[in-house]
């Protein structure tokens, strides 16, 4: 009797363990890799006022954070003592066609804000241009102003904000964030 | 240990004093057995509740009571080391009985107190929480509940989320066995906390060291075992309510617990318990962190057969939580970084509030498991577990995507599921001339399915291992050996560049333990174990790849790394006398290839700003250090306690300290017991001060900012047992952080943003129930 029991629970120990090694369900292959929505691409098109030239600088990381280095670092060359009107994009160029941020932000205004700082001694000025629905700026249109030629950086931010954007520019997550050379010459 | 008797006698005295009565006249005398072992226990406790006479067995596990009346009784039986145990007795005449208490786990009869003061633990360093301790730290989660044994403490992101450190180890290095299965979830993460319910335990175990043989690959700093109280093994049903108020976070905790036996069907027992937890927003001395709630819901559910030489038991558990991440604390890039940091308290406040918004953490933990023990007279004990779990991971950012279509979709920014399949068969064996020991085999399988992020890939794997102790007892002398073999094979799934890879591991190696114990029945113990364990790297070790989200870090994993190995020794000394304990701790914990993040200058430049950059590498690492703790009864019932733990860990290769490691800690404890009065027992006082100094050994390149200043905290506490209608209900009253101290931890991550928890005070009320 009690070798009997001895050989049952050897049997069910057995198939525990072949149980085991041969394993269950095969979902081992990952997903087309799902990434999350990316922001691939900053451009800032300066539209010269005067004489109609647009002027289009980017920054350009197609597999985003991480991964390969950004393709497209552009230095911004500004002619001086000009006014443009600086109209800001943003794109997902990880997927075909490229998709444009900028007016998802747009629809999202009230949550969002571009923030733009000059570094000292660059003779550039950058002013607000468009609202959103609460009448607080966005920063996607804006007015530049180009003085005596000068070098400097200008900082692109762009802040999720949901509920708390007072134009306060250390509160809430960036979503973008890259420093341009500037050269005015 | 022995104290812990004297104690009880000394509380249980006066009942059985006062109770007898002339007119009974029979005689309940018997003896106190292990179950499976057969043996006497030695000053078990034995409480009868009708008459409320209480008593102590003798060395030999003999008790007896005398002017007992007619009637039925229901007799409680505890044991150091054992749960406290039901047995019903009917009355007519004078009975001689024999009471067998039942180690319900296998797992632990190598290394848990028996019988005698510490003999039969093995040649480990093991710490205990049950009983009034465990009662006393109810509510809290598994890393903060352990934080009162010396060596231990917890890695922390804010209160909710709480990780055990042994020695300085946490994550993939320490190994937490759920009721006897060992917890697979995605442990790697320094903000995954374990997905256990404490209110599940009966007892916590934490063996400190690496005890590889005999819990496989991983345990390198230690095990902490989680234990369900026994299944009831007497007819009828019993219940208890626990519940537990919390005021810093205005929230609490309620649990429920209902077993029973039928008298109709006698080998079936039953359990079913459950937990709900809702806590607010965290409170530090002079603002609320925002979105720290969070909610738990967890049951669990046992049913158990047993008869004769066999027993099986079929156990299922649920545990669930939504967890809210402080908003401060979840960073776009560095420069939010930097702002934060320059900022002294954090950039959005608010009042209070119960509302988790994003970012958050959802998590579900399922666990099935069967355990079978079969008990031959001739041969032994043979057990066979098979355990199913699957872990869901879902973490949402604070930022939604930008598309309205799939930001309706409210999918997480990180997704992960396990599942994990474990197997183990054991045999242990009579004593035979001295020799005593088990051989055994466990295998598992694991697939792991990431989504919505590629930070760590799927992979599966299936690792099995085999294992023999044997342990030789001779008088004073206890000489224990193991030898393990294990085998690891992974196969890894990513996409790089929009192409499959698909990448193979393979990991083998031994573990053995050597240790001894020399054990004196009054005074001494010592004992000392060298053991040598490892670990495959992780999966994040090998293959993280980008931005942690949160975190703000890039960082990158190496697929190359090679095994992690320990070797380590540990010295215990244990001294006691009427009067005091004693006890002190030494190790020594060499680790090859000891796996690190190592920052990485410049910091990478991405579209959302510069990111800090670390790289997993690996290096030869030392750690060492010091518990002791000092209990002394300056008169009778006034006891005073000082523990201290000491830690220090080097970088061999670099030459220089391993940083995220343990502050210096000393601790002491002044506790009270007051006589009894009417319905009041065990009426006891207590206050704790507790010192955490600076870690001072710390790189200020490496890190975003200095680490915290000391600082001191004082606590009190006051409870009680209270005979209410039948049952004995008890509760306590506790205040931590009395002075409002405005403190931050090292090993919290939220000290880069905020203070840490200000006072808080926790109502406790325990109420048994028997039906």
């Amino acid at each position: 009797m009690k070798t009997n029991k001895l050989f049952i629970f050897s049997i069910a120990t057995a198939i525990i363990g072949l149980t085991t090694l041969t394993g269950c369900k095969d979902e081992e292959v990952p997903d087309v890799v799902n990434e999350e929505e990316l922001i691939t691409t900053v451009s800032l098109a300066f539209e010269n006022t005067l004489t109609g030239d647009i002027s289009t600088f980017s920054f350009r990381d197609i597999d985003g954070p991480g991964g390969t280095a950004p393709t497209q670092f552009d230095t911004i060359r500004l002619t001086a003592d000009s006014d443009f009107t600086l109209t800001t994009t943003l794109l997902n160029e990880s997927v075909s066609p490229a998709e444009d941020i900028t007016v998802e932000v747009a629809e999202e205004g009230v949550d969002h804000q571009f923030f733009y700082t000059v570094s000292a001694g660059l003779n550039l000025t950058i002013a607000y241009n468009d609202t959103d629905a609460n009448g607080n700026p966005v920063g996607i249109i804006n007015i530049a102003a180009t003085e005596g030629a000068s070098t400097g950086t200008i900082t692109v931010v762009l802040k999720h904000q949901p509920d708390i954007k007072d134009g306060n520019s250390a509160t809430g997550d960036t979503d973008v964030e890259v420093v341009f050379v500037v050269e005015i010459e | 240990m022995k104290l812990y008797s004297i104690l009880i006698i000394a509380i249980f005295n006066g009942i059985y004093l006062q109770a007898q009565n002339p007119d009974c006249i029979f005689s309940l005398s018997g003896r106190v057995t292990d179950l499976k072992h057969e043996e006497p226990l030695a000053y078990a406790t034995i409480y009868i509740k009708e008459s409320q006479l209480a008593t102590v067995c003798d060395e030999n596990g003999k008790f007896a009571f005398n002017n007992m009346c007619a009637g039925n009784f229901t007799v409680y039986i505890s044991h150091v080391g054992c749960a406290t145990d039901t047995f019903f007795v009917e009355m007519s005449n004078s009975l001689f009985r024999e009471f067998r208490l039942n180690h319900q786990d296998e797992e632990l009869t190598a290394i848990v107190v028996n019988e005698q003061f510490n003999s039969y633990r093995g040649t480990l360093t093991v710490d205990y929480i049950e009983g009034a301790a465990l009662e006393a730290i109810s509510g809290k989660t598994l890393g903060a509940a352990l934080k009162g044994v010396t060596g231990v403490n917890s890695i922390q992101t804010g209160s909710s989320i709480s990780k055990p450190v042994i020695h300085g180890l946490h994550s993939n290095r320490i190994l937490i066995m759920n009721n006897g299965v060992r917890q697979e979830g995605q442990q790697w993460g320094n903000e995954h906390g374990p997905e256990i319910d404490p209110f599940i335990a009966n007892k916590f175990t934490v063996i400190k060291g690496a005890a590889a043989v005999k819990f496989g690959s991983d345990a390198m700093g230690g095990v902490i075992i989680v234990d369900a109280a026994d299944m009831p093994d007497t007819a009828g049903v019993s219940a208890v309510i626990q519940m537990v108020g919390l005021s810093n976070t205005q929230g609490g905790a309620i649990a429920g617990m209902m077993q029973g036996k039928p008298k109709s069907f006698n080998p079936i027992s039953w359990r079913i318990q459950g937990s709900l937890k809702k806590e607010g927003f965290v409170k530090t001395p002079n603002y609320y962190l925002v979105n720290t709630s969070y909610n738990e819901a967890n049951y669990s559910i046992t049913t158990a057969y047993h008869k004769n030489d066999f027993t099986s038991e079929l156990y299922y558990s649920y545990f669930h939580t939504k967890i809210g991440i402080f908003a401060a604390s979840h960073i776009g890039n560095l420069t939010d970084l930097e702002t934060a940091f320059a900022s002294d308290t954090p950039l959005i406040t608010s009042g209070f509030s119960y509302a988790i918004g994003r970012p958050y953490q959802l998590v579900s933990h399922y666990l099935v498991k069967s355990k079978s023990v079969y008990h031959s007279d001739k041969l032994g004990n043979f057990i066979a577990t098979v355990a199913w779990q699957n872990n869901f991971r879902s973490e949402f950012d604070s930022r939604l995507p930008y598309n309205d279509s799939v930001a309706a979709l409210n999918l997480p920014s990180l997704y992960f599921e396990i599942g994990t399949l474990t197997a183990e068969a054991e045999w242990q064996h009579h004593k035979v001339n001295n020799f005593s020991g088990s051989v055994g085999i466990s295998g598992m399988n694991q697939q792991n399915v990431t989504r919505y992020s590629t930070f760590i890939p799927n992979f599966k794997n299936y690792s099995g291992g085999v294992f023999a102790l044997e342990k030789y007892q001779l008088n004073k002398w206890t000489l224990e050996a193991g030898l393990r073999y294990d085998y690891r094979w992974m196969q890894a799934f990513y996409y790089e560049n929009n192409v499959l890879q698909t990448t193979e591991h393979n990991y083998s190696n031994l573990s053995w333990n050597l240790g001894t114990t020399y054990f004196n029945k009054k005074h001494t113990s010592i004992n000392l174990n060298v053991s040598s364990a490892w670990r495959a790297p992780a999966i994040s070790e090998l293959y993280s790849d980008g931005l942690h989200h949160g975190a703000a870090a890039l960082e990158y994993g190496d697929p190359t790394l090679k095994t992690e190995r320990s070797i380590q020794a540990i010295f215990g000394l244990e001294y006691e006398t009427q009067k005091m304990f004693f006890d002190v701790g030494i190790y020594n914990n060499f680790m090859r290839n000891f796996i690190y993040l190592q920052p990485s200058l410049p910091p990478e430049l991405t579209i959302r700003g510069a990111f800090p950059v670390f790289y997993y590498q690996q290096t030869d690492a030392n750690i060492y250090g010091l518990d002791a703790s000092w209990h002394y009864y300056i008169i009778e019932p006034m006891l005073f306690e000082i523990k201290t733990s000491l830690l220090r860990a080097r970088d061999l290769i670099n030459n220089k300290w391993v940083v995220m490691m343990p502050a210096d800690k000393i601790e002491g404890e002044l506790t009270y017991e007051f006589k009894d009065f009417g319905k009041i027992e065990q009426l006891n006082a207590g206050v704790t001060v507790t010192h955490v100094f600076k870690q001072t050994r710390t790189y200020a390149l490496e890190d975003y900012v200095e680490a915290p200043d000391a600082y001191t905290l004082a606590g009190v506490s006051v409870g009680s047992e209270i005979h209410f209608n039948k049952t004995m209900l008890s509760w306590s009253v506790e205040a931590e952080n009395m002075f409002n101290v405005a403190y931050r931890d090292y090993l919290n991550r939220f000290r880069y943003f905020a203070d840490d928890m200000g006072r808080n005070i926790t109502l406790r009320i325990k109420i048994p129930i028997i039906i």
